[in-house]
C-alpha cells in the first residue's frame, strides 16, 4: 500500500463510519511509516472535535455566570492539587503516573558568598514495577552577592 | 546496527537522555490519539518501560523519534485491543473525546478550517460528521449524486487534516 491507496482506504473507512484503527491494513501502514503517525493522530483529534455538537450560544448574563463558575472551579482545582501534593510527598513505585511532579521542595541556598555549590535535580522517567529510570542533572552555582 | 550486546552505563545514560528529550513529543502524540487525561500519561509510562526493556535493539544511527512514536502507537493499539476485548460487543469504540479547554481551543481551529471550505463542503462535512446524516441523505438534500458528495467530503477532509496555513 502506498500513500495514495492509504488515503483512499482511509476515506472509505470514514465514509462507512468505521474507525480507521479497526482496519488492519491501515494500522500496518501507519506502523511502517512512523513519520506519518503524528499527522494521523492530529487528524483523528480534529475529526473527534468536528463530530461534537456545537455548544449553544450563551447570553451575556449566562456567560458571566459561566466565567464565575470556571473561576470557582479553577480555585477548587488549585486547592485540591495543593492538598493532593501534600498527600503524595513520598512517591512510590506504584504511583499511577509517576512522570508527573508529585512533590517539590524549595530550600534556600545558604552557601556563603563566593562558594561554589553543587545543585542537583532528579527527574523520574520510568517508575513501574521492575523498572525505574531517573535522570539527574547536576550543575554548580556560585553565590556572588547578598540576597535582598 | 544495535548499540551493543551488553548495556553499559554510558549507553544507558544516553538512552535515558534520549527518552527524556522525546517524552513531551510522545505524550502530545498519545494525547492526540487517546484524548487528554490519565490515559495518555499511563500509555507513556508503558511505552517508556517497554522501550527501556528493548533498549539494546535501538539503533542510535536510526530515526529515534520514529522508533519511539512507533512504540507509542503500538502501545496505544495494544491497549485498545485489550479494552475492546473486555468491553461489551454492543459498545462502540468512540473516537477520543477532548476535555473542555482542549475542546474549545480545537473547536476554534476546526472552525477556522471549516470557514475556508466552500459553503457546500462545510454543510456536507457538518451534516455527515456532526449531524450523522448518511451519504444518501446528503445527496438527496443537495440534489447531487452520491459520488459527488463523496468527492466533496474527501476534499474537505483532506483540508481539515492539513496543518493550518498562516
Amino acid at each position: 500500500m502506498n500513500r495514495e491507496t492509504f488515503d483512499v482506504r482511509l476515506q472509505v473507512c470514514l465514509d462507512e463510519r468505521r474507525d480507521p484503527l479497526d482496519d488492519p491494513a491501515l494500522v500496518a501502514w501507519l506502523d511502517a511509516h512512523p513519520d506519518q503517525l503524528e499527522a494521523f493522530a492530529e487528524q483523528r483529534r480534529r475529526f473527534a472535535v468536528l463530530a461534537l455538537p456545537d455548544p449553544p450560544p450563551l447570553s451575556l448574563p449566562k456567560r458571566r455566570r459561566w466565567i464565575a463558575s470556571v473561576g470557582i472551579a479553577a480555585a477548587a482545582c488549585i486547592a485540591a492539587l495543593l492538598l493532593k501534593t501534600n498527600d503524595r510527598a513520598a512517591p512510590s513505585l506504584t504511583s499511577r503516573a509517576p512522570g508527573r511532579i508529585l512533590a517539590a521542595v524549595i530550600e534556600p541556598f545558604v552557601a556563603p558568598v563566593g562558594v561554589v555549590a553543587p545543585v542537583r535535580t532528579t527527574e523520574v522517567l520510568i517508575a513501574q514495577p521492575g523498572v525505574r529510570v531517573e535522570m539527574f542533572t547536576q550543575w554548580h552555582v556560585e553565590r556572588t552577592g547578598e540576597f535582598r | 546496527m544495535p548499540a551493543a550486546t551488553m548495556p553499559d552505563a554510558a549507553f544507558e545514560a544516553r538512552f535515558a537522555a534520549l527518552l527524556a528529550a522525546h517524552r513531551e513529543r510522545m505524550l502530545a502524540f498519545l494525547r492526540r490519539l487517546a484524548g487528554p487525561g490519565d490515559d495518555a500519561e499511563d500509555l507513556l509510562q508503558e511505552t517508556l518501560a517497554k522501550v527501556w526493556r528493548l533498549r539494546m535493539s535501538f539503533d542510535p544511527a536510526g530515526n529515534a523519534a520514529g522508533w519511539l512514536l512507533q512504540a507509542a502507537f503500538r502501545t496505544f493499539c495494544d491497549q485498545r485491543t485489550r479494552r475492546r476485548g473486555g468491553a461489551s460487543a454492543a459498545e462502540p469504540d468512540a473516537l477520543p473525546g477532548p476535555s473542555m479547554p482542549c475542546r474549545l481551543e480545537l473547536r476554534d481551529e476546526v472552525n477556522r478550517v471549516l470557514s475556508r471550505l466552500s459553503p457546500l463542503e462545510r454543510e456536507l462535512m457538518l451534516g455527515f460528521h456532526r449531524d450523522g446524516l448518511s451519504l444518501g441523505d446528503l445527496a438527496t438534500k443537495h440534489g447531487l449524486p452520491i459520488n459527488t458528495v463523496k468527492s466533496h467530503l474527501h476534499r474537505a477532509r483532506q483540508r481539515l487534516a492539513r496543518p493550518e496555513e498562516p
